[in-house]
């Protein structure tokens, strides 16, 4: 717990990295010049390092072809690349083609993509994967923690029985068993990180549901006869809404770190879409010679989901620094 | 090269001590190479049984059970200029009678399982039984469907007797390992798929190997067969298959020095291994053709001219010089190039996207919205290519190939599904395309590939149907040895380049990984492991 | 209160049988039939049928269900398609991997976390606190199979300090128990490290947060008014009222740690519970998932119960309000 000045900088770092990210993201992947799909000559153009600089020309069937240096000269272009020298005639060239020059800030892939394109895309796929995923969750287990909180008897026992349940389920299994049921698209990693990350949702809000429902302000609600519905919604969930932004804070933290570990063990986001768990694992065998493909989404990871637990730990600490909810 | 003791040394004393601190950092010293000393291979997958008719198992798996146990003859790699020879193995002779109608086989007389039995007739017919049993249901029982009886003449011969003449007659008699009758006899057919641990109890083997240790999911140790007959090669030392799942970590041992051998890597390995000073690469032929089927039963692949124009359109000699790195070559057809029934003029189509946009153009497709891909009759030509996740190799070849389709005004989707998912798929004909592959079986039998029947019943996903080819096939089958059916795999060939039912791609090489001090490692294309015998080491460990 | 314990096991009981039926019924819901034979390309479709008859796969679902549920009760959880053993040998081989594994990382966890928690805590603002909470923060937000890769390839590969992969180096087990149990030791610990320093990150923030909640409310200070040894103070009016989140804390890390162990089974090439579900999953191996499912689902509700009943041994409102539920 921290003192409100410590508390509010802490707010403060957390929102502006989250701020930052998400706009690097989504306005950063939409301005960068190179595309994260396009190849570009992979016996050339594979495995550059960061910074690495190419000239590259287009020929008339539509390759792209790259290397250290293109001139042109008189009767075509000579090609100064990894194997030595090479000339192209000037019909193979497209018509109308010239030489420019391709930059990788962050290096390239295996096929010569753009790792710092794809690190961007990457950002926003995994951002709004977690965030859907978030969303779906809480949409499912807000309103059945509400339910299993304020029912009594057996329907609030059954309910709880589902929860827990759910809980119990081995999550790798239903990871595995709902992505090979499911065409594997993006839509699907959600459901998934969805399916698996409701619980502790539901059983927080159903704790903070049990604990207010004895409160007086819910039993004059009652007393008046309102409709439940109305009493959960309008009267106990404000009341309960902080803890539960501090659980989707920490929650967004856990959907991004799972969105990589699906993707790295081959079951998330499918290639060649950009993801921070696809370029970790497409960077995995390269760690001794290209280990800057796997290491800057494994940085931008480790990064976000620092952002997102700061967050979370900030606004527990804000709204009711006398909760201790248990981290998941 | 971690010594056998150093960890367990090294961290005992620290339990013994109660010494709290780090375990210092000085590295374990390497090994002496003791002679004698158990080779150490890497391996993915771990063995799925002793018992390899209820077992099933990959690759891996198979190769094995062939050190352990034999067959009647040994089939050859020598496939490049005539159908594979076979070598005598449990059998010392064989004949197949004139009319072709009878196959006389004698065992050899010092063949021994390793409790010293002797291997006789009685084991043959036994395996026999099992392998065409229903309740074992053997995957691949239906080799035995010409063999009309098996009988014995005496302890060492026995006979094959055909309900027809056929070009696979041996090769079908030959399937299957024989297997010890004493020591599994008494255990119910009906028993069988439920009892691996009591194979694994009384297991007794004929070859080079038995098996000293078997911890399922971490390691096999394998032991010489001391009954194993001498002429035929026995082993001087144990050899240890550890298990790693994880190909990365694999390679990243290997090269460390911790393994002697590795097989089954992939083409991304073999980069890593060839810049390791401690490692040397093999490489063989894989037996395999990986390819695009595409489902004829769906507009447009239905129409011969268009699948021409998208193989036109799909560079080939760049996917494999990106992916493989020249540990392949670009297919042409069913028949890898090294095999005797190639037909010697054929070459693959050639990468040629202007011809392939004229050819696409002539079947009515144009780009009439300026959108970069091209239509008919309204319709974008926008296809799903599918493809199985685990195999990084075919995953990675649909990114090129969309980028090189799109060249040409062709839009692809990519699908990658699990192994089943994948086939169910393509078994129900639910796909526009599919990056699959096939293992090449060196009798090129190739009815239930092509054959308009094996729509049905075979792996002719695509729904591929052309009388010719049928003629052709059925007139293969009709053959009295394989060799006579070499014409009409050159018509097939033919055919199937005209028609192109699928966009053949690459036909790659195995790969392995050897300790560059290990000699006597020879990997073929029927095994990697089928050398071990031979194997030694031609200077200490450093 | 036995009333009470009974109602909570027969409730467990409720669960797992939840449990296994979303397992069947998912399961049953895949494409796909049993792998082994499936993947062979050379199988041709008419002798899968014949197979699927004798693993007795084409029954009705719900024959096959009933079947199942009569057998697993009477403790015959079937036959493994792909190994053929029986399927509480392949888990009985895999179980001990798993929880060995577990209990490493949970003693870490609470080796490390809490002295760090209490460190930071009693030395709130000191440079040792901010240096715990930030190292925690970094632990904390790594993944634990980035984690796993990272050890894997300094501490393993490149300075040999620790053993690269599998549970004991291959021939070990000829060995005397001594070096056995050390060998052991160490090719345990760089998988613990990557499951285990995490949840100490975790749990160091955790017991810091709770210590210092605690620090500030009244009986404490009255506590120190009446001029209480600090060290008395601290065990019994602080670090004990934190003990009993700290209980279920370990609880649910039990459940989170059993149910993480994958990636780093993986990665560090060793057997377990995780990877036995996975292989099976991937060969479509049913009755050794289903098997695996309910395992795996037991252990989470055993170590949450077990974590419940000892919160409430240790803080006396819990036990009461234990025992009104």
């Amino acid at each position: 717990m921290l003192e409100p000045a410590a508390n509010r900088r802490q707010l403060r770092a957390a929102a502006a990295l989250l701020t930052l990210l998400v706009v690097a993201a989504t306005l950063g992947a939409a301005a960068w010049p190179a595309s994260p799909e396009q190849t570009l000559d992979p016996a050339e153009a594979a495995l550059a390092p960061p910074g690495a600089r190419f000239a590259t020309l287009e020929l008339a069937d539509g390759r792209l072809l790259a290397a250290r240096s293109i001139v042109r000269e008189a009767t075509g272009y000579r090609l100064r690349n990894r194997h030595g020298e090479s000339f192209v005639a000037a019909d193979a060239a497209a018509p109308g083609a010239a030489v420019e020059t391709r930059r990788f800030w962050l290096g390239s892939d295996r096929f010569g993509r753009d790792v710092a394109a794809r690190l961007l895309h990457g950002a926003r796929l995994s951002l709004w994967v977690a965030a859907a995923s978030m969303a779906l969750a809480l949409g499912f287990g807000v309103p059945l923690g509400l339910a299993a909180g304020l029912a009594r008897g057996a329907a609030a026992r059954a309910l709880l029985a589902l929860i827990e349940a759910a809980q119990a389920f081995p999550r790798l299994f239903l990871i595995v068993a709902l992505a090979a049921l499911a065409p594997p698209r993006t839509a699907t990693t959600v459901a998934i990180l969805a399916a698996t990350g409701w619980m502790p949702v539901a059983r927080l809000v159903r704790a903070e549901a049990r604990r207010l429902s004895s409160a007086e302000f819910v039993l004059a609600a009652r007393g008046l006869g309102l409709p439940p519905w109305r009493v959960a919604f309008v009267h106990v969930l404000p009341n309960a809404l902080a803890p539960v932004v501090v659980e989707a804070s920490l929650g967004m933290a856990g959907a991004i770190a799972s969105e990589a570990a699906l993707s790295f063990l081959g079951l998330g986001v499918p290639p060649p879409a950009a993801s921070w768990g696809n370029l970790i694992a497409d960077g995995r065998d390269l760690l001794r010679d290209a280990a800057w493909i796997a290491l800057a989404p494994a940085g931008a990871l480790a990064l976000t989901v620092l952002a997102c637990n700061l967050l979370a730990e900030g606004l527990r600490d804000r709204f009711d620094p006398r909760r201790t909810p248990l981290p998941s | 090269m971690v010594g056998a003791g150093a960890w367990s040394h090294r961290w005992a004393a620290l339990l013994a001590l109660a010494t709290v601190g780090c375990g210092g950092a000085t590295p374990p010293s390497a090994a002496p190479d003791a002679p004698g000393r158990r080779w150490l291979v890497a391996t993915p997958v771990d063995l799925a049984g002793v018992n390899e008719l209820v077992s099933g198992g990959v690759r891996f798996s198979q190769e094995i059970l062939r050190l352990l146990f034999l067959g009647l003859l040994e089939e050859q790699p020598d496939y490049a200029a005539h159908p594979p020879s076979f070598r005598p193995a449990l059998a010392e002779s064989w004949e197949l009678s004139p009319a072709r109608d009878a196959l006389t086989v004698r065992l050899r007389a010092d063949a021994r399982w390793s409790d010293g039995r002797p291997i006789t007739a009685r084991d043959v017919l036994f395996s026999h039984r099992a392998q065409t049993s229903p309740e074992v249901a053997w995957s691949y029982a239906d080799s035995k469907d010409a063999i009309s009886e098996l009988t014995a003449l005496d302890e060492r011969t026995l006979v094959f007797r055909f309900r027809e003449v056929y070009p696979y007659q041996v090769v079908d008699a030959n399937d299957g390992l024989i297997l010890p009758a004493h020591a599994w006899e008494e255990i119910p057919f009906s028993a069988w798929r439920g009892s691996g641990e009591r194979f694994r109890e009384r297991l007794v083997t004929s070859g080079p190997y038995s098996l000293a240790e078997w911890i399922p999911g971490v390691e096999l140790t394998l032991a010489p067969n001391p009954h194993f007959p001498a002429p035929l090669g026995r082993a001087d030392r144990a050899v240890t298959f550890r298990v790693v799942p994880d190909a990365a970590a694999l390679v990243e041992r290997l090269a460390a020095g911790a393994f002697d051998f590795a097989d089954g890597l992939s083409p991304y390995d073999a980069v890593r291994v060839a810049r390791s000073p401690r490692l040397r690469l093999l490489t063989t032929d894989a037996r395999q053709i990986d390819f695009v089927g595409w489902n004829a039963s769906r507009e447009p692949f239905d129409d011969p001219e268009v699948r021409r124009a998208l193989t036109l359109g799909i560079d080939r000699q760049a996917l494999v010089d990106a992916l493989w790195q020249g540990r392949a070559r670009v297919a042409a057809g069913p028949v890898p190039a090294n095999v005797w029934a190639r037909d010697p003029e054929l070459v693959p189509w050639p990468y040629d996207p202007a011809a392939a946009r004229t050819l696409l153009a002539a079947r009515g497709f144009a780009d009439r919205d300026g959108d970069g891909i091209v239509e008919r009759d309204g319709k974008p030509f926008r296809f799903e290519l599918s493809t199985n996740s685990e195999n990084r190799v075919r995953a990675d070849a649909c990114v090129l190939i969309q980028e090189q389709l799109r060249r040409i005004g062709v839009e692809v989707e990519i699908r990658t599904l699990e192994i089943h998912a994948l086939v169910a798929r393509n078994e129900a004909r639910e796909f526009d395309a599919t990056l699959a592959g096939w293992s090449i079986d060196t009798t090129l039998d190739f009815r239930p590939y092509f054959h308009s029947s094996a729509r049905a019943e075979g792996w002719n996903w695509v729904g591929y149907a052309e009388p010719e080819v049928d003629r052709a096939l059925e007139e293969a089958r009709r053959q009295g040895d394989a060799e006579a059916t070499r014409p009409h795999l050159v018509r097939l060939q033919r055919l199937l380049h005209r028609d192109q039912p699928y966009t053949f791609l690459w036909e790659p090489q195995r790969i392995s990984a050897a300790r560059v001090e290990l000699a006597g490692v020879e990997t073929t294309p029927l095994s990697a492991f089928g050398t071990l015998p031979h194997w030694r080491r031609t200077a200490p460990a450093r | 209160m036995r009333r009470h314990l009974l109602s909570r096991l027969l409730t467990a009981g409720v669960l797992l049988w939840l449990v296994l039926t979303a397992s069947f019924a998912l399961l049953h819901a895949l494409p796909g039939g049993p792998g082994a034979v499936v993947e062979d390309p050379r199988v041709p479709p008419a002798q899968r049928v014949r197979l699927r008859a004798v693993l007795g796969l084409d029954r009705p679902l719900p024959e096959r269900y009933a079947r199942f549920l009569a057998a697993a009760a009477r403790g015959d959880w079937g036959i493994s398609f792909s190994s053929q053993r029986p399927v509480t040998r392949v888990l009985a081989d895999a179980a001990p991997h798993t929880l060995a594994l577990g209990a490493a990382a949970l003693a870490l966890e609470f080796l490390l976390g809490v002295p760090l928690g209490v460190a930071a805590a009693r030395r709130a603002g000191s440079a040792l606190d901010h240096g715990v909470r930030a190292l925690s923060l970094v632990l904390w937000s790594i993944p634990s199979f980035a984690l796993a890769l990272a050890l894997l390839l300094v501490f393993a590969l490149e300075w040999t300090w620790f053993p690269a992969g599998g549970p004991s180096t291959p021939g070990a087990a000829a060995w005397p128990l001594l070096p056995r149990l050390g060998d052991r030791l160490a090719h345990l610990a760089l998988p613990a490290l990557a499951l285990g320093l995490p949840a100490a990150a975790a749990t160091a923030r955790f017991v810091r947060a709770a210590l210092l909640e605690v620090a500030g409310s009244p009986h404490l200070v009255a506590a120190r008014a009446r001029g209480l040894h600090p060290r008395t103070i601290f065990l019994r009016h602080a670090l004990l009222p934190a003990a009993g989140p700290m209980v279920e804390l370990a609880g649910l890390s039990c459940a989170a740690l059993l149910s993480g162990t994958l990636a780093v089974e993986l990665i560090f090439a060793r057997p377990g519970l995780g990877r036995a579900a996975f292989d099976a999953l991937a060969a479509r191996d049913y009755p050794v998932l289903l098997g695996a499912t309910a395992l795996s689902a037991a252990g989470v509700l055993a170590a949450s119960f077990a974590a419940e009943l000892l919160h409430a041994a240790v803080d006396p409102r819990r036990r009461a309000r234990f025992e009104r539920a």
